[in-house]
């Protein structure tokens, strides 16, 4: 390490020395410089009244309410995540869901029953019609076919093919 | 409250908060609001913002208050999360800034409103809001390694800490924010000055405060 400093070399240590950060190594090189330089000096005294200068600004004084604001912050906060944990959604959608049944199963099944019994009821009808009409075309056909059956004798084999089938 | 305060360290606190016991969080918050209102305030120059600020400090502080591990320094972690805060709203301002047009950063302060009926206490003002200014000038991470050292007292080792940045980076910050702010204020700065400035204290703008150096 060099024994005496320069000024240029205490110019670029003399902020840590006002910050009492210079190490064991260079403070008292740092030190004797200044015993015997004003340059140095003055510029270090420049340094001093600038930080003191910062130091006597006003500081920025927390409100007076700032404990119970924090506090509230803190409430607010916690009782947004509970809000929205995944857990809580999920049982709020079941319940939900549940609820929905609840309230409306009872008119499906009702509304379900009715709808059953028409439609028998309609279908009942329907085939009835339809066995009706096809009855009378058998009938219709019968009758047809007895009229046939004297003008064509051909029609005996044709019968008598169907009935062996 | 105040036994409390005296006798429990910061951890024995917090082993409490996660016990269950949230009404001590009190306790860290009278210990550490006046440092990080401060801290906060010197690095936006906003009263109003930095209350808000400070707050959500410490309501983060509650939140990550389970990552804490005991053998770690309270005051740096509570410090980490007041810088983290602190630097992302200033990134979201200037994205503000830069997106409404303004560049400007004259945001009316007014806790540095000069007030003052009598001259020298107009003048003392004076200084100061130059200083601030200056502050304001100087960029964030210059800005936020000088006030920690001057306004929370903190040591290098502890910055470093803090920050992340090592003691080198540190010492070249506060060296230059220390430069750029002296040469903000030169004219004003009044008291014993250095022989090898006084020239150049004539060249510059024209004072509003005469200084005499000794």
């Amino acid at each position: 390490m060099k024994k005496t400093f320069t000024c240029k070399d205490v110019t670029g240590l003399l902020s840590r020395y006002q910050d009492n950060e210079l190490d064991g190594e260079h403070h008292p090189a740092v030190e004797v410089h200044l015993e015997g330089c004003e340059a140095c000096r003055g510029q270090l005294r420049q340094l001093e009244l600038l930080v003191r200068k910062m130091k006597s600004v006003p500081p920025a004084e927390p409100l007076p309410n700032f404990n119970a604001l924090v506090m509230s912050g803190i409430k607010d906060r916690r009782a947004r995540a509970w809000l929205t944990r995944p857990s809580y959604i999920y049982s709020l959608v079941f319940v939900v869901f549940c609820l929905l049944g609840l309230l409306l199963g009872p008119q499906w099944k009702t509304a379900g029953a009715n709808p059953g019994a028409e439609e028998i009821a309609a279908v009942t009808e329907m085939v009835e019609n339809s066995l009706i009409a096809q009855y009378s075309n058998v009938l219709a056909e019968s009758r047809q076919l007895t009229l046939m059956d004297v003008q064509d004798s051909t029609f005996d084999t044709l019968l008598n093919e169907e009935y062996s089938q | 409250m105040n036994e409390t305060e005296t006798v429990f360290s910061d951890d024995d606190v917090v082993r409490s908060i996660r016990k269950g016991h949230v009404q001590h969080f009190n306790v860290l918050v009278d210990r550490y609001k006046h440092k990080i209102t401060n801290f906060i305030h010197k690095m936006i120059f906003d009263y109003d913002e930095a209350q808000s600020l400070a707050q959500d400090v410490f309501i983060k502080v509650y939140e990550s208050i389970k990552k804490y591990k005991a053998q770690d320094n309270f005051q740096a972690f509570i410090f980490t999360i007041a810088k983290n805060l602190t630097l992302n709203y200033i990134k979201k301002q200037k994205r503000v800034r830069l997106f409404s047009g303004f560049l400007s950063d004259n945001a009316e302060d007014k806790h540095f409103q000069c007030k003052g009926t009598q001259e020298t206490q107009l003048e003392e003002e004076q200084k100061q809001a130059l200083l601030m200014e200056g502050l304001k000038k100087i960029n964030e991470n210059q800005r936020i390694a000088l006030v920690m050292k001057v306004y929370l007292d903190l040591s290098y080792n502890k910055i470093a800490e803090v920050t992340g940045w090592s003691i080198p980076k540190i010492e070249t910050l506060i060296s230059r924010a220390k430069s750029s702010l002296r040469q903000h204020v030169k004219p004003h700065l009044g008291g014993p000055g250095g022989h090898v400035r006084k020239k150049t204290q004539e060249k510059s703008q024209p004072a509003v405060l005469k200084v005499r150096a000794i």
